[in-house]
C-alpha cells in the first residue's frame, strides 16, 4: 500500500476551487435589497420617513398641548394652534435639516456600496 | 448584520460556496442560483448564528443543505464499497500538472472533480483546500467522522483515477 503524499495532494487540490462569477455579488445585493424583511439595505432608501414622522408627531403633540392649555375641546383653538406651528419656521428647519442629513446618509451609503462592489 | 460585515463574509467565502454548489448541481447557472440563495440566507440568518461552530462550518453547511434541496430527487451518491484498499501517490499527477499552465491545471482538476460524486469531491475540497478537520467536515456534511474518513479515502482514489484518465487523454505523452 502506497503512502499518500499529503503535500502533493494539497498542491493538486489548490486548483479545486472555482472562481465565483462576478455577477454573483450583484445578484445577492439585488436579492437582499428586494427582500421584504425590512433589511438594512432596503431601509436606507426610505429612511427620510423617520424625520418626517417624528416632526409631524411633534407638531400634533404641540398643537394638542397648546389647545389643552388655551381651552379644552375647542376645535378652533386646536386649528389655530396647529396653523401657528405650521407657519413657524423652526419645525420646518428641523425637518429640512433632518431630511438633508438622511438624504446625504442614503446617498453616501449607496455610493459606498457601489465602490465596494 | 451590517453591509461591511456581510461584504467581508461574501469576499471570503464566495468561491467555496460557489464550488460546493457547482459540485452538487454540475451546472454553472444552477450553481449561481444556489450560491445566491446561500448568501441571502446568510444575510438574514447571521444574527441567529450562536458561534457554537466556526463561521466557515456554518456557511458550508448552509451551502450543502441548499445544494441538496436544489438537486432533491437527483441521484448523485454512489457507495463504492468495492474500491481497492489502496491510496495513490499524487506526486506523479502533480508533476504532470506542473508542466501545464495555470488555466489548464484549474480546468483539468475541476473536470476530474466534477466526475466524482459530490459526496466525495466536497469533503476532499474542504479537507485539502480549506483545512477543515474531519469533525468539521462531518458537521458540514451531516455524517459521522468515520464516514468522512471513508469518503476521503475513496475520494482520493476516485480523483486519482479521473485525473489520470483526463491527463492521459489531454496530454497524451505526458503520462505513461
Amino acid at each position: 500500500m502506497k503512502a499518500i503524499d499529503e503535500n502533493s495532494m494539497k498542491r493538486v487540490m489548490k486548483y479545486s476551487v472555482e472562481e465565483a462569477p462576478v455577477s454573483l455579488r450583484e445578484r445577492v445585493r439585488s436579492e437582499i435589497e428586494n427582500s421584504s424583511e425590512g433589511s438594512q439595505l432596503q431601509s436606507t432608501g426610505y429612511v427620510w420617513i423617520i424625520p418626517l414622522g417624528v416632526t409631524l408627531t411633534l407638531l400634533t403633540v404641540l398643537a394638542t398641548s397648546s389647545t389643552l392649555t388655551n381651552g379644552i375641546g375647542k376645535l378652533s383653538e386646536f386649528r389655530n394652534a396647529f396653523i401657528q406651528i405650521v407657519y413657524n419656521p423652526i419645525p420646518w428647519v428641523i425637518l429640512g435639516a433632518g431630511g438633508i442629513l438622511f438624504m446625504m446618509d442614503t446617498l453616501l451609503t449607496r455610493i459606498q456600496g457601489r465602490l465596494t462592489r | 448584520m451590517d453591509i461591511k460585515e456581510f461584504d467581508q463574509i461574501f469576499n471570503r467565502y464566495q468561491n467555496m460556496v460557489y464550488t460546493i454548489a457547482l459540485r452538487f448541481t454540475q451546472n454553472r447557472d444552477d450553481a449561481l442560483e444556489v450560491a445566491q440563495d446561500v448568501f441571502v440566507k446568510i444575510y438574514h440568518k447571521f444574527d441567529e448564528f450562536r458561534g457554537e461552530s466556526k463561521v466557515s462550518t456554518w456557511i458550508y453547511r448552509i451551502a450543502v443543505n441548499q445544494s441538496l434541496m436544489f438537486i432533491r430527487g437527483r441521484k448523485t451518491f454512489a457507495d463504492y464499497t468495492d474500491l481497492p484498499n489502496e491510496d495513490y501517490d499524487f506526486s506523479t499527477i502533480e508533476s504532470v500538472l506542473d508542466r501545464l499552465n495555470e488555466k489548464d491545471r484549474q480546468a483539468f482538476v475541476g473536470k476530474a472533480l466534477n466526475s466524482v460524486a459530490p459526496e466525495y469531491s466536497v469533503p476532499l475540497t474542504l479537507f485539502y483546500y480549506d483545512d477543515l478537520s474531519v469533525e468539521e467536515i462531518a458537521e458540514v456534511m451531516q455524517i459521522s467522522p468515520s464516514n468522512v474518513k471513508v469518503r476521503l479515502h475513496r475520494g482520493r482514489y476516485l480523483l486519482h483515477s479521473e485525473l489520470e484518465k483526463i491527463l492521459k487523454l489531454e496530454t497524451q505523452t505526458l503520462l505513461k
